[in-house]
């Protein structure tokens, strides 16, 4: 076999074990309970700190190549939202993919809950342009978004209500996938002092964790694990009825399983690696 | 014609990095407002450019199915699947809940962008099987890392004692220095670049080195 | 008789009302107007169990209208550092600010510097019987210069000067040293090896768009690249995410293969636009790879979760991988698949390594004096910091 062949093998062997053990976890998986850690608990507190009726902003900056990680993230949050009756309010700099995703997810939530679109959440487009839409609207939001996303007009939209700049959000959640979270902590945060906690794919998280010591961010909920910790403060019903029924939905806490035995898997493999590594030196040492 | 390529997009560059970074210490509502209209100005500049890259998508690929070059039938693809958006898009008028932009974005787009991401899953476990060797003492102590983040990331990692708070302590302390010292050179390359700008000595931006 | 002993009392402390301790009503210095500030430092006596009550009126006369009513612990100068400053009285010491004084749209005089003149009271209660009062009244006149940031600007211009110092010493000096980095040293065998196996190069310059310094670095190297391309009489692909830096990428090959000699080699068509989806890209770019088997792939500037999926693909068609990245995340998969990483600053610093130019090579020597005197300052600030004092950390303080 060429080493080439080999490399290949190899890599192939990997991604078989890798998707039985996917398999065999999403079929015979449960509904994990994980208990909040600070960093996460730390947005639920500043959500949970806003006054009834607050508006509270939602920057949703991921299009579907990210909805398994930060979908059921944003589904904990709204329900949190929806019970404490805030007013929720959508937008993206991400993608003109990405209000196409937030628009389903909102609705989705907001219809279980009974709310109605207009007066307890609104959804506005895709802006182009990296820092300079969060610039403006700083500024001016109606000089930005005249209308929501549908074309009704911003002051038509009792959800809206009282806002005519970022600063009028006592808190932004950013629930990205991309560099738009640098965007809203340097043009938000740093220039208007905008309230900023964070939602992000697993990967990610790592490189934000020095914004909460400068307080520039309150908190961060990170990956699938972040969103089941998330959905243990905020969904119980859902996760007791997904317990009951076996039908877990997209419920981050029943993925969790899959998650904790794909991390074993790979720290197994990394295990294994690094005795084949270790064997091998050995030969080569042996051999004269 | 050099002062139209060169001379006019320096000047021009010179007078927005200088103006933008004065701004910044001037609280006065006129500066605001410059600051509002040079951001309303760069959001225009990012929806046209996108109409370049359109031109150029279809430049490219009609070349390829002109040419008739290997694999030009991806091209045809391509190029029907932009059209057939595009008029979906334009039956929904751009957005109405139940109509073929949103039958394609979640039937098609979605599973597509979603599947592509998940192979992520595989490339990484493929790439710490083989790279992740504790050749030194340093990798002895980055694997040795990996590993406590990675089930501190997990209830049942989590559930082992220390675990947690040894993560957390990782994260907080050791990565959060060391990345702001990486975030201080970044800052200062930046600063250093902007300036390199502002006078001219980096040109790569209006696309030459000359 | 009890009723009308008490009313004859609250009216006598009513009238006996003392002024606020230090009060004063003030521009708020360093915004946009529309804001004067009333502070002052208590109530004779100590303000325990007091309630404040601030009301305003403009200035030439009108209703007094509460604008805001908050126990005397609400608001104390030390959340307002930007205009109080650092002094430890600021935990004790009251102020209220009061918003909304601009004129409205379109009215005159606005940006001459006028504005309204507005007077402030602040009334204090002590068991719903008033204690103190006084009055006072300012303009909430527009700044152009914010106090609070001259310690940015002081570290600015201090970092401007040094850079143009050292600019202007490594043109009389050229010779200025940059370590060895190998990853650069490489691309030279990477395009050599692409020209013997008559294979192309696959270059891409990240996610992000011309604003990122990292994408700049990434044209500039794509720069230095076209040229040794042209001069091999190999190819060199670059796919794009973004439409500004598909337009930069054409130009830059079209002056490296100018500046080579080779104008006649330049193919517009080598670099074009694919998508601004992050997995469409992804899909798009190794589709490409596994076609082509190119001979090298050069993955410079900002990279997210796609990072190795491109490496992982491009590894798999045995191409030569380069990568330079100052994406943090992304650096250990960048450096478990490629045969070279640039690291972070690496990839600043290798257009001045590539070109050797005087002007470049000396805005780097900067950056290291930069790091030399933020080493300098948090070693200071360490030890300032241990002896308890906390005035050293102020002045690095942007105040809000």
């Amino acid at each position: 076999m060429t080493p080439e062949a080999r490399k290949n093998a190899v890599r192939w062997s990997v991604f078989a074990l890798v998707g039985a053990v996917i398999t065999v976890s999403l079929l015979f998986g449960g509904v994990s309970d994980f208990h909040p850690t600070a960093v996460v608990r730390k947005v639920y507190d500043e959500v949970e700190a806003l006054p009834d009726g607050s508006p509270i902003l939602i920057s949703s900056d991921f299009d579907p190549g990210s909805e398994a990680e930060l979908k059921p993230m944003m589904d904990a949050v709204l329900e949190q939202c929806w019970r404490k009756n805030l007013r929720v309010i959508v937008m993206t700099i991400c993608s003109p993919n990405s209000p196409e995703l937030a628009d389903s997810i909102v609705r989705a939530s907001a219809d279980a809950h009974g709310k109605v679109y207009g007066t307890d959440y609104a959804v506005f487009g895709y802006l182009a342009g990296g820092s300079a839409p969060i610039l403006a609207l700083g500024q001016d939001w109606h000089a930005v978004y005249k209308t929501d996303r549908g074309g009704t007009p911003c002051r038509d939209l009792p959800a809206m209500k009282g806002i005519s700049k970022l600063t009028d959000f006592p808190l932004c959640l950013e629930i990205s996938a991309v560099s738009t979270i640098d965007y809203w902590i340097l043009a938000g945060n740093a220039k208007y002092g905008l309230k900023l906690g964070l939602g992000v794919t697993a990967v990610m998280a790592t490189d934000y964790y020095q914004y909460l010591a400068t307080r520039q961010v309150v908190g961060i909920i990170g990956g699938v694990s972040g969103a089941s910790q998330y959905e243990s403060m905020t969904r119980q019903d859902a996760l007791r009825k997904a317990r009951e029924t076996k039908e877990a939905g997209d419920l981050a806490s029943a993925r969790m399983p899959t998650q904790s035995a794909i991390h074993v898997t790979i720290i197994l493999l990394v295990v294994l690696g690094n005795i084949l590594y270790f064997a091998g030196k050995r030969k080569e040492k042996a051999s004269p | 014609m050099l002062h139209l390529k060169r001379t006019v997009p320096l000047a021009i560059a010179f007078f927005f990095v200088v103006a933008l970074i004065l701004q910044y210490f001037v609280p006065h509502p006129l500066s605001e407002k410059f600051l509002g209209m040079t951001q309303k100005w760069a959001i225009i500049v990012v929806y046209v450019s996108l109409l370049l890259g359109v031109g150029s998508l279809f430049q490219s690929h009609l070349r390829k199915i002109r040419v008739q070059t290997p694999g030009w039938g991806y091209s045809l693809v391509t190029l029907s699947v932009f059209g057939l958006t595009v008029l979906a898009g334009f039956h929904s008028r751009g957005n109405s809940p139940g109509g073929p932009l949103q039958w394609t974005y979640e039937f098609a787009y979605s599973p597509m962008s979603a599947t592509m991401f998940s192979l992520l899953g595989f490339f990484i476990a493929s790439a710490a099987f083989r790279a992740f060797r504790a050749r030194s003492v340093e990798a002895t102590l980055l694997l040795a890392t990996a590993v406590v983040i990675m089930l501190a990331q997990v209830p049942l990692g989590a559930a082992i004692p220390g675990v947690g708070s040894l993560s957390a302590w990782i994260l907080g302390v050791p990565l959060t220095a060391a990345k702001r010292a990486l975030m201080f050179g970044v800052a200062l390359g930046s600063i250093a670049t902007a300036l390199r700008i502002i006078f001219g000595i980096e040109r790569s931006y209006l696309g030459g080195t000359e | 008789m009890i009723r009308a002993v008490a009313i004859v009392l609250l009216t006598a402390a009513a009238a006996s009302a003392q002024g606020l301790e230090g009060f004063e009503v003030f521009d708020r210095p360093g915004d946009a107007g529309g804001t004067v500030i009333a502070a002052w430092k208590g109530v004779p006596g100590g303000d325990a169990g007091v309630e404040y009550v601030v009301s305003v009126a403009p200035a030439a006369g009108g209703e007094w209208a509460e604008v805001a009513r908050f126990a005397s612990t609400l608001h104390r100068k030390v959340e307002a550092p930007a205009v109080f400053g650092y002094a430890e009285s600021n935990e004790r010491e009251n102020y209220c600010p009061v918003d909304g004084l601009l004129p409205a749209k379109g009215a005159p005089g606005l940006a001459k510097g006028h504005s309204l003149e507005t007077r402030v009271r602040v009334e204090a209660f002590r068991g719903g019987v008033r204690v103190a009062l006084s009055e006072g009244s300012a303009s909430a006149r527009p700044n152009w210069w914010a106090p609070q940031k001259a310690n940015v600007l002081v570290f600015a211009l201090l970092f401007g000067a040094g850079t143009f110092w050292l600019i202007a010493r490594a043109r009389r000096n050229p010779d200025v040293f940059v370590r060895r980095i190998p990853g650069l040293d490489a691309m030279e065998e990477a395009i050599g090896r692409a020209t013997e196996m008559g294979r192309p190069i696959v270059y891409l310059n990240g996610l992000n768009g011309m604003d990122s310094i990292s994408t700049i670095a990434s044209v500039s190297i794509l720069g230095q690249v076209s040229r040794r391309v042209a001069s091999y009489d190999s190819q060199v692909l670059v796919p794009c995410y973004d439409p500004v830096v598909l337009s930069v990428s054409q130009e830059v090959l079209r002056e490296g293969y100018t500046a080579a000699g080779r104008p006649d080699k330049f193919r517009e068509h080598d670099a074009w636009f694919i998508t601004q989806e992050q997995f469409s890209y992804v899909a798009a770019v190794d589709g490409l790879m596994l076609r082509e088997r190119p001979a090298a792939c050069f993955y410079m500037g900002y990279y997210y979760a796609e990072s190795l999926l491109l490496a992982e693909t491009g590894g798999s068609t045995g191409a030569i991988q380069i990568a330079g990245t100052d994406s943090v995340t992304q650096l250990p998969f960048f450096i478990a698949t490629c045969d070279y990483t640039l690291i972070g600053e690496e990839l600043y610093a290798a257009s001045a390594y590539l070109s050797r130019e005087p002007l470049q090579l000396g805005s780097l020597r900067s950056q290291d004096f930069g790091k030399i005197v933020i080493v300098a300052v948090l070693v200071l600030g360490g030890l300032v910091a241990m002896t308890g004092a906390v005035w050293f950390k102020h002045l690095f303080t942007v105040a809000s």
